[in-house]
């Protein structure tokens, strides 16, 4: 509650939470992703990530991420306390040192119980990147699933999140999801 | 329509410059420490439970709050209890509820030998919070972090800690305080005790102090009462008293800490204090005076246990996963001081060995990855070390430029783990270049 | 702080909107002849507004509104050729994961997106087209076997009365031409339909009126906060 009353907040400054409409067919997004999406969404700029919902950010939220770079954090667009406590990104990490990275700064962005499902290596906009899939609740304790899919390309992290609520919401959005993941490339 | 949210709106920030002007004024902590040196507060009270207990009296019944006790349902504190209930409910099923059987029935165990005949009325949450804290709500909802737990070497400062809650909830503390906040306008302090400090979980309870909520003659009455329960029940308190030389020791670490943070911040300046405790009386002070209630009350006497067995046999499940969470932190120099605290006793040295080198390994300054692998290899040698080991140590044998024993060592982490959530990637480490 | 943001929100969108209720069907419907509402534990919490202009929960006060509330449900909805069950807690509500517990959840968050996304005019989705198509999933069927209902009702109430010395400085206030607010009332309830999840009616009000103390105006609330009910 306490999150969505932030952002409720935020949205009173009318223009920072106004969403524009994206059309199903090939988009450019985040000014780094060539994607195609079968379904419409709704687009919202955030600090260092551009997010699309179609029912709501509480319900599900797809973020693509556009580079962070060497000694950065994960989501700079966070509330300072919570910027605080995030893990900052090192361009000479490995995978396991990325897998790590993922999990803290999820588990610091104020979600709570974070399981890790899977991490693999997997292919990102034609790079080797990454896949790590997990589950989380929030402080409230309603389920979420996750899935965070990148790769690190010219010393920054790419990277392309999708959460949503484990009843109904989560797999509502994710074959849309896979889509656009199978047809991303960067620009 | 427009106009009721007009005036809803309008009112709203009426009520806001209402609320900021008015106020009796509030004492410092300073101001209160002073009440209580010059007796203006009720010293004599707490030596009164001192003597009570010593004339054989009954500690429990201070208050005359029988056990069983609920408000009356036209008072305020009736108003408040229902408020704690609604929290309590939903927190249940928080996401940072702490399930494992094993710990939430341990404390529990404990807290009801302490509380006696007031078992039924305190209710323990275990919460996944790795900053050190316990806090007690009016109702009786009692919130324990994991944090805190990491820091207690034995039960009798568990019990330490948990009958300083008890008192609180025996002596309605938060009660006293929600009707003075009430009386003076402190809005800070009503916000935080009935929603954000007790309920919505534990990040709040820092960004409001529920702790600090209390007022400092509070805490000394209710450290008091800590005391005579650990006497009541035969723990030592000598030995509980040790808990808080643990936090001066780490208290002392913070400072490095901070200066790594703010390092080059010249607004900044780094000193003690602003710490969990801030406004509880000192930790120096506090160990003092339970120094002082142990050789005038346990003076000869005995024997005392400290329950250092029977706190083991829970934690030893559970530590590793504490000191990830301490490592996640990020206070290096806090996280170090504690593990050389937590060496002092000869249990699992090799997991405390590991999480050392963890330390280094996440702070990653120049001729750590070299300190890491050190204290991995030592851990080696030692009991108790998890087989993540290996991963972190091919991880920084990879950063060390030495691939073939990098391999080795994550070719070790699957065969000891060889179901882990990571182990398609391990494999691709494996296999690189051969 | 959650509370002022809550209203100051409410406030903005009443100022920008004139409707406050949203549905999806004219009619209730069911496979047996009777239609069965499922009454979720109604959320209501009174409090007393001080003179300082803090607000404390009042026991006794919500005490009284909970009958109140239910009684007027009740006798409303009566007219809607419903029967009204409550629902029964379980050990499960207790345990987190638990599908129930989670489709409690899920309607809190997914209530707040409505506030946010549909009646927000700043936060409007421009993709839904201005369709209400929220929903709690089919897993919502677990409550319709469970207690054998059509629909789900949530009620959700916050009210607060200012005390004496309040109402003094209320009047004080009116003196110098000064507005104190003597007391806010803010509600919201959803209707959910438990074969497919669905949110087929939503309605919320905020007022700085009203009184949930006593039966009469209770009475009168109530109504209000059932608005554009389905018949």
């Amino acid at each position: 509650m306490k999150r969505i009353l932030f952002v409720l907040a935020m949205c009173l400054g009318a223009s920072a939470c106004v969403y524009t409409h994206i059309e199903a067919k090939p988009q450019t997004v985040a000014g780094a992703f060539h994607v195609n999406t079968p379904v419409e969404w709704n687009q919202r700029d955030q600090e260092k990530m551009t997010v699309w919902t179609i029912d709501g950010q509480g319900l599900q939220l797809l973020g693509f991420v556009n580079g962070i770079d060497d000694g950065q954090v994960l989501y700079p667009g966070g509330q300072p306390d919570i910027i605080d406590k995030l893990p900052k990104f090192d361009k000479k990490m490995s995978l396991p040192e990325i897998r790590e990275l993922l999990l803290n700064s999820i588990e610091a962005s104020s979600l709570e119980d974070v399981r890790e499902e899977r991490f693999e290596p997997a292919k990102f906009g034609g790079e080797d990147g990454f896949r790590l899939q997990y589950r989380a609740a929030s402080k409230q304790g309603l389920e979420y699933r996750g899935m965070l899919v990148g790769a690190v390309r010219n010393g920054k992290l790419w990277f392309v999140q999708y959460a949503g609520t484990d009843l109904y919401y989560y797999e509502k959005a994710l074959p849309a999801v896979e889509e656009i993941l199978n047809s991303l490339k960067f620009i | 329509m427009w106009k009721a949210a007009a005036f809803v709106v309008s009112s709203l920030l009426l009520g806001g410059c209402v609320t900021g002007g008015s106020g009796a004024p509030k004492l410092t902590a300073d101001q209160i420490d002073q009440k209580v040196e010059s007796g203006d507060v009720d010293m004599q009270t707490l030596d009164s439970i001192v003597d009570t207990y010593e004339a054989g009296g009954d500690v429990y019944g201070l208050e005359g709050l029988e056990a069983g006790y609920r408000p009356a349902l036209t008072s305020d504190e009736a108003g408040i209890w229902m408020r704690m209930e609604k929290l309590e409910s939903s927190f249940k099923t928080s996401g940072g509820r702490v399930l494992r059987s094993d710990i939430n029935t341990y404390v529990k165990t404990v807290v009801c030998k302490l509380a006696g005949p007031f078992c039924g009325d305190i209710r323990i949450y275990i919460i996944d919070e790795p900053v050190p804290n316990a806090s007690m709500a009016p109702n009786g909802m009692m919130l324990v972090h994991t944090g805190i737990l990491l820091q207690f070497r034995n039960e009798s400062q568990l019990s330490a800690v948990l009958g300083h809650e008890i008192g609180h909830y025996l002596r309605r503390h938060s009660l006293q305080r929600i009707r003075q906040a009430v009386q003076i306008g402190d809005a800070a302090t009503i916000f935080g005790m009935l929603t954000g400090g007790i309920g919505s979980m534990a990040a709040a309870i820092f960004t409001h102090g529920t702790l600090s909520a209390y007022s400092r003659d509070h805490e000394r009455e209710a450290d008091k009462f800590g005391a005579l329960l650990l006497q009541r029940h035969g723990y030592s308190i000598r030995s509980a008293s040790g808990v808080w030389d643990q936090f001066i020791r780490i208290e002392n670490a913070k400072i490095d800490d901070d200066k790594e943070k703010y390092e080059g911040d010249e607004d900044v300046e780094v000193s003690k204090g602003g710490s969990f405790f801030s406004s509880h009386p000192g930790h120096k002070e506090r160990r003092d005076t339970m120094r002082v209630l142990a050789d005038r009350i346990q003076a000869g006497a005995g024997p005392y246990a400290d329950g250092r067995k029977e706190y083991w046999a829970i934690l030893k499940n559970y530590r590793l996963d504490l000191l990830e969470d301490e490592v996640n932190r990020n206070k290096p120099a806090q996280t170090l001081e504690l593990l050389k605290i937590l060496a002092e006793d000869p249990e699992s040295l090799g997991e405390l060995k590991y999480v050392e080198g963890e330390v280094y390994r996440r702070r990653r300054k120049d001729g750590d990855m070299e300190k890491a692998l050190a204290r991995y290899q030592e851990a080696l040698k030692l009991d108790g070390y998890p087989a993540k080991l290996h991963r972190a140590m091919g991880t920084v044998l990879s950063r060390l430029d030495r691939p073939t024993e990098a391999k080795e060592a994550f070719q070790k982490y699957l065969e000891a783990a060889p179901d882990a959530p990571d182990n398609k990637l391990i494999r691709q480490m494996v296999n690189i270049g051969s | 702080m959650k509370r002022a943001l809550l209203l100051v929100f409410v406030g903005l969108v009443l100022a920008a909107c004139q409707t406050t209720s949203a549905r999806t069907i004219n009619k209730l419907s069911s496979q047996s002849t009777e239609k069965v509402i499922l009454v979720m534990p109604t959320d209501v919490e009174l409090s007393e507004l001080h003179a300082s202009g803090l607000t404390t929960p009042h026991a006794e006060w919500t005490e009284n509104a909970r009958k109140h509330i239910d009684d007027a449900l009740r006798n409303e909805l009566t007219t809607h050729n419903a029967r009204l069950i409550d629902y029964t807690k379980t050990a499960d509500d207790e345990k987190r994961t638990s599908t129930q517990a989670q489709l409690q959840k899920l309607h809190g968050v997914v209530g707040a997106t409505v506030f946010i996304n549909h009646f927000n005019p700043n936060g409007k989705l421009p993709a839904k087209k201005e369709k209400f198509d929220w929903s709690l999933g089919p897993q919502a069927k677990v409550l319709k076997q469970r207690h054998n209902a059509d629909y789900a009702l949530f009620v959700y109430v916050r009210d607060s009365y200012a005390t004496p010395s309040r109402v003094a400085a209320q009047v004080i206030g009116a003196l110098l031409g000064v507005g104190i607010q003597g007391g806010v009332q803010f509600g919201f309830c959803s209707l959910v339909d438990l074969n497919s999840g669905d949110i087929v009616w939503f309605n919320y009000l905020a007022r700085g009126h009203g009184d949930l103390r006593t039966q009469e105006p209770a009475v009168e609330s109530v109504k209000e906060l059932l608005l554009n009910f389905p018949t």
